[in-house]
């Protein structure tokens, strides 16, 4: 008892005298608010209900939920596909990242710059992914068709993205390609921070070479900027959805490339089933979380954060 | 040592492959070419040639207007007190039996007045002793005189609102000229001594006839001739002699397409009151634009002179569209034209205004008389036309080629065979040097008109390049095909510019030579706060608000459209709807989904052109109409069945707007080439597939399951059981249904996915089936083909007792009214007048009018779609279809029905599984779906 009320003058005390930094702080953590946590507390409420955005919802209880693990064969497919993606493209693209952060720390500054900017841009620029729907066209002219056909591989078009077995593989790539994002760019700000005096110690101490220097001085100094990262390719990979419905259609055929988000989405706006839908952001916003704990607590195990 | 033993050891194993693969080819067959000769397409004698040998006669026949030889049996009447003949049908013609006296070629001259009819222009055919002379007889056409109704009014705002056009009937004579204006004078026919049937035969009539007149006019006036003979007239013009004619007021137009036009980047461009551009508001301040690019429109502008003697006339112009290439109008002065050099006036591309004093080395002297006067501006093919002609049809002779060509390699050709193309196509290589020829002809043409350079020279230049290195080395054909084939398509991109003439006028002086000079620019400080300005009062001026009603009561409407055409309802409410009731509307443009807007209690009153209607009725979103008054005369403007798909429980919850279907589109010259006759049945088209198959062309069926339904209901199957409850795939007519469309890509292997234009230009794919408004899309976008392709309606099934079956699937986009509207009468009342025959012809004539005949409005008013601009004859075709035609009815689970279709197909398609197996199997999912959402929905 005396403790929290300790504790609630304490915080009452640091408010008082960070108060203008306190203010600073309001407009975003109004919008925050607003947007995210308000959003997120109604979700999940509204995943108890049978709410379809045009009458008002009514209470169902658990039903949501039960009809999410008993009763939803699509699901399945979408978390297999969900699950898929994020284990392949979350660490790929992580390490890709770092990779080319280092390597393109390397370089002088200019080239550095331009580097940075041909890796980064697919990801600004929101929705030049569709290129490679020409790239990967059903059509015989269909750019990567053409070329199997003139080098005589295939006779007849490959229906890239109508064919199951290339639906998810090229979607996969895509996203690969797409994923240099923020990510990215935090690693080469981290690696850019890290104390060159560091080096020069590890030297003495007998680092023989690059990849000792990059496992026990860089990789330890950027803790922050890979938990940003890793908390940010999470969020990426199990969110997956534009690229999806972009190159394979909405939904894919034979739900080739139907993720959770897909799944959602669907649901909510296709179906007219926002409670349902709600149920399962619920749930996949649970399982964003738990991952994000699990590679959190790697990280602090292997770094100084 | 070891490098050479290396080498020695790749030699060996290229040999070997060498002679491997050398084998394998030889013994590969040779695809089958059909020896099949060309028909020329063009096979009617052009004007150029009919002229060929001009002897001008100098004579003059008249036509005895009252005394036909021979009339239609329809739709003429006579009017013995105006001493006229009056054509009051779309179709019908008249005959008159001349007695001509000298042999020679003579102009043709009528005297008409058009009787109110649809605003198009009167388009007939001559044709002399029973023949069309040359081809561009043909089509003749006569044009129609508009007003504007009223000055430039301001909306509350303060934006100018564009008047609306109203036809004036008056009488006039005109030469006939060829309808693309290519030609500067007058059409010449040749008559022989002696006695000669002249025929009008209209395809689209509403004309009085006046007077009919052959005559020769030989005496053409150059401006050194004009000037000569009036040099001696009296000048009494001083300074003060200064006329100036906004462009935006038109005295008249010829038709409703042309029209005043906003200029919201120049600073010093003058409004209709002759003020300078305004920053702020909407102001109509010039008159064209990219609508004023089709030969033959006219505007016409009226002035008074005060005093008489020379004046020289000044425009202030702008032609920023067609790069690199430049405009043509033809002007003349109280409908004559005055002078040679006036008939083909060029206006030079610039990205800025530009002021001409007409004239060439010094100005032009106009002379004129104290009084009112007429200026008239035309635009002409001028002397591009004659290339547009020449480029067209060496497209098409490249694209038959073309065809010539994968005819035997197929599209994507081996290129380690060597097909002998040359020797298979024996007159290949001097078909590719006559089109050689022609190109390197027209390119020195257009070097003469000074426009040769930049990018139009590049295209002719690789399509020149690409020709001669295929003379030189034909085996390098087939590795290039694809190559070759995008060429020809730039190559009639570049005949499309050549054919629009846009211009834009700001203001046209009138004046005595060199009184004032104008500014052609704004100044760098004038632009710089012209555009500061405008920047500024972006923030207060609000001009994304359709409508001008911000009243609590106006009746909220969304439109699912773009800008210019819900500015086109806008103004027809304005004009027409607000007039007789009062009900005050506010149109918005929303192409959102309206179910967030339901979400948040922002939905709007009436919703058109979108909307998932059996979704939102089943929720309780929508009002139901049959209960309102005037519903049953309403539904009877729509085809019969239109309804189905917009019942829900007994209740109809929306109107359709447009309508929808597939028809089959083909080639005529390739059909006739390989003697296929048009598919009317389905058997007919398997017969074609296997011999376009064998020539490496194909068919195009869409994967889009309209096909299937098509198929479905033509076999007397149907989507759904009776109640609704569950689908009827698992009938035998539906698997069979299935299978036949499924087999398309399975047996026939026809392409699953192809750009239709692209492959239907070429030629590749000669017979493909598209919605109906595909044919807008082949009329604009590929002009060489025009007339040499037709749309006609689905093949048929037929049935064992053989009667045929030629259903088509219709589709509509809805409108409908939300029950949170609270004036539910008015609400109907908008409906019903929107979707009456007059509202919606004039809404799709004026689309049609201001985005082209690309956008053609696919109306789903029946008598309205009468009205638009198809002819008689694809008319007949559409009306055959639509009464062969019928609706799949809609469920509330029918996205889970389309999608399963889709997967089934793909099932089959590209994994191969048996089709009855897929359907079946889908079929699960379908009916568990839909089960669940009419349980979810209280409907079981």
């Amino acid at each position: 008892m005396k403790g929290k009320s300790m504790n609630f003058s304490r915080i009452k005390r640091d408010f008082k005298r960070y108060k203008t930094l306190y203010f600073m702080l309001l407009p975003f953590a109004i919008l925050f608010f607003i947007f995210t946590v308000m959003s997120v507390v109604v979700s999940i409420g509204l995943g108890f209900t049978d709410y379809n955005m045009i009458e008002a919802p009514q209470f169902v209880g658990l039903s949501n939920y039960i009809r999410m693990l008993s009763d939803d064969d699509v699901l399945l497919i979408a978390v297999k596909n969900t699950l898929i993606f994020a284990v392949i493209t979350g660490p790929i693209s992580y390490f890709l990242c770092l990779i080319f952060a280092w390597m393109i720390n390397e370089f002088p500054k200019y080239i550095r710059m331009l580097f940075t900017f041909v890796f980064y841009a697919p990801s600004i620029s929101s929705s030049i992914y569709v290129v490679w729907t020409y790239i990967f066209s059903s059509d015989s002219y269909g750019l990567a068709n053409a070329t199997l056909m003139n080098l005589g591989f295939i006779k007849e078009p490959i229906l890239w993205l109508s064919d199951t077995d290339y639906i998810l593989p090229i979607v996969i790539i895509v996203q690969l390609w797409a994923s240099l994002g923020t990510s990215f760019l935090s690693f080469i700000a981290g690696l850019q921070g890290v104390d060159k005096a560091l080096y020069e110690a590890g030297a003495i101490d007998g680092v023989k070479n690059r990849f000792q220097e990059l496992r026990y001085i860089t990789l330890p100094s950027m803790g922050p900027q890979l938990m940003f990262a890793a908390v940010m390719q999470i969020g990426a990979a199990f969110s997956v959805s534009g690229i999806c419905t972009a190159l394979a259609g909405n939904p894919s055929v034979d739900y080739a490339a139907h993720t959770i988000v897909i799944h959602i989405s669907d649901h909510a706006m296709a179906r007219y089933e926002m409670g349902y839908a709600c149920a399962l952001s619920t749930v996949l916003f649970l399982l964003m979380i738990f991952t994000n704990e699990f590679v959190a607590k790697f990280l602090r195990k292997h770094t100084n954060l | 040592m070891m490098t050479r033993y290396k080498l020695r050891l790749l030699s060996l194993v290229m040999t070997a492959l060498t002679v491997i693969s050398s084998l394998i080819f030889s013994t590969g067959v040779y695809a089958n070419a059909e020896e099949t000769n060309l028909v020329n397409a063009f096979g009617k004698t052009t004007y150029k040639d009919y002229i060929a040998d001009l002897s001008v006669a100098d004579a003059e026949v008249k036509a005895d207007i009252l005394n036909p030889s021979e009339i239609s049996s329809n739709g003429i009447t006579f009017d013995q007190e105006n001493k006229a003949i009056n054509i009051e049908a779309d179709t019908g013609f008249v005959t008159y039996i001349l007695n001509v006296e000298k042999t020679g070629y003579y102009n043709l001259a009528l005297d008409y007045c058009p009787i109110e009819n649809k605003s198009i222009d009167i388009n007939f055919s001559v044709k002399i002793n029973g023949e069309i002379p040359f081809a561009e007889a043909q089509s003749l056409k006569l044009s129609r005189t508009y007003i504007d109704d009223g000055a430039i009014r301001q909306d509350v705002n303060g934006n100018d609102i564009k008047p609306q056009k109203k036809e004036v009937f008056e009488r006039k004579t005109v030469s006939l000229y060829d309808s693309e204006r290519i030609f500067s004078e007058p059409c010449f026919f040749k008559l022989d001594a002696g006695e000669n049937r002249i025929t009008l035969d209209f395809s689209v009539g509403f004309v009085s006839l006046y007077g009919l007149r052959f005559y020769s006019d030989n005496d053409t006036v150059s401006y050194k001739e004009y000037f000569e003979a009036l040099k001696s007239e009296k000048d009494t013009t001083n300074n003060s002699d200064v006329i100036k004619i906004q462009a935006e007021t038109p005295f008249t137009t010829s038709t409703t397409s042309i029209y005043a036009t906003y200029d919201r980047q120049c600073a010093v461009t003058e409004d209709s009151d002759g003020k300078l551009n305004d920053p702020a508001k909407l102001k109509l301040n010039t008159f064209g634009q990219s609508n004023w690019k089709m030969p033959g429109q006219k505007v016409t502008y009226q002035f008074e002179v005060k005093n008489d003697g020379f004046y020289e006339i000044v425009l202030r112009f702008r032609q920023n569209i067609s790069r690199g290439v430049f405009s043509t109008r033809k002007i003349e002065v109280d409908g004559n034209l005055p002078f040679e050099e006036l008939s083909q006036l060029r206006f030079d591309y610039s990205r800025d205004w530009q002021v001409k004093t007409l004239g060439d080395a010094e100005s032009y002297r106009f002379y004129l008389e104290k009084g009112v006067h007429t200026i008239s501006f035309e635009a002409v093919s001028g002397e591009l036309g004659e290339y547009v002609n020449e480029f067209n049809n060496t497209v098409n002779e490249l694209n038959s080629i073309y065809r010539k060509i994968i005819m035997i390699t197929g599209t994507s050709p081996d290129i380690y065979r060597d097909y002998d193309i040359e020797k298979k196509i024996p007159d290949l290589i001097i078909r590719f040097e006559a089109v050689s020829e022609k190109l390197k002809e027209l390119k020195k043409g257009l070097a003469k008109l000074n426009i040769s350079n930049g990018s139009n020279a590049v295209v002719i230049d690789e399509v020149l390049t690409q020709i001669e290195s295929f003379i030189k080395k034909p085996r390098s054909i087939p590795e290039r095909i694809s190559k070759y084939q995008s060429n020809i398509s730039s190559l009639s991109a570049l005949s499309t510019s050549f054919s629009e003439q846009p211009l834009e006028i700001d203001y046209i002086l009138i004046q005595k030579p060199d009184a004032i000079s104008c500014t052609e620019n704004a100044t760098f400080l004038q632009t710089l706060a012209f555009r500061a300005k405008s920047f500024f009062s972006s923030f207060v001026e609000d001009y994304s608000s359709i409508s001008n009603e911000t009243d609590k009561e106006a009746l909220n409407v969304w439109v699912n459209l773009n800008r210019d055409q819900t500015q086109i309802i806008k103004d027809l409410i304005d004009s027409d709807f607000s007039t007789k009731h009062n009900i005050k509307i506010n149109l918005s443009l929303v192409q959102q989904d309206v179910v967030q807007a339901i979400a948040a209690n922002r939905a709007p009153d009436v919703l058109m052109y979108s909307g998932e209607i059996i979704n939102l009725a089943a929720r309780g979103a929508l009002v139901e109409l049959s209960g309102f008054e005037g519903f049953d005369e309403v539904k009877s403007r729509f085809s019969k069945n239109a309804f189905i798909q917009y019942e829900f429980e007994g209740g109809v919850y929306a109107l359709p707007m447009q309508q929808n279907f597939q028809m089959m589109f083909y080639r005529t010259d390739i059909l006739e080439e390989l003697g296929i006759k048009i598919p009317k049945t389905w058997d007919d088209l398997y017969k074609a597939i296997k011999i376009l198959q064998k020539n490496n062309l194909t068919v195009g069926v869409p994967t889009d399951s309209a096909i299937f339904a098509t198929l479905l209901y033509q076999m007397c199957g149907r989507y759904y059981k009776e109640d609704l409850s569950a689908t009827a795939f698992d009938t035998e007519e539906a698997v069979d249904a299935f299978t036949v469309w499924t087999e398309f890509y399975t047996k026939y292997s026809l392409p699953q996915a192809y750009d239709m234009l692209a492959r239907f230009r070429s030629g590749e794919i000669p017979i493909l089936f598209e919605a109906y408004t595909a044919y807008n899309n082949f009329s604009v976008g590929a002009p060489e083909i025009n007339g040499l392709w037709e749309m006609s309606p689905m093949p048929a099934t037929v049935k064992e007792n053989g009667e045929v079956n030629n259903i088509s699937i219709c589709t509509t986009t809805p409108a409908c009214i939300l029950s949170s509207c609270k004036d539910k009468k008015s609400a109907w009342k908008f409906l019903k007048w929107f979707s009456d025959s007059k509202a919606q012809s004039d809404y799709g004539i004026a689309v049609e009018n201001v985005l082209g005949a690309g956008s053609r409005y696919s109306t789903a008013n029946l008598e309205a779609m009468e009205q638009l601009y198809w002819t008689g004859s694809e008319l007949d075709v559409l009306r055959y279809q639509i009464n062969n035609s019928t609706f799949v009815p809609s469920i509330p689970a029918a996205y889970y029905v389309t999608r399963n279709i889709n997967n089934a197909f793909r099932a089959v398609t590209v994994k191969g599984m048996n089709p009855r197996e897929a359907l079946y199997q889908y079929n699960i999912d379908m009916n568990s779906e839909i089960t669940r959402k009419r349980k979810e929905l209280g409907l079981e």
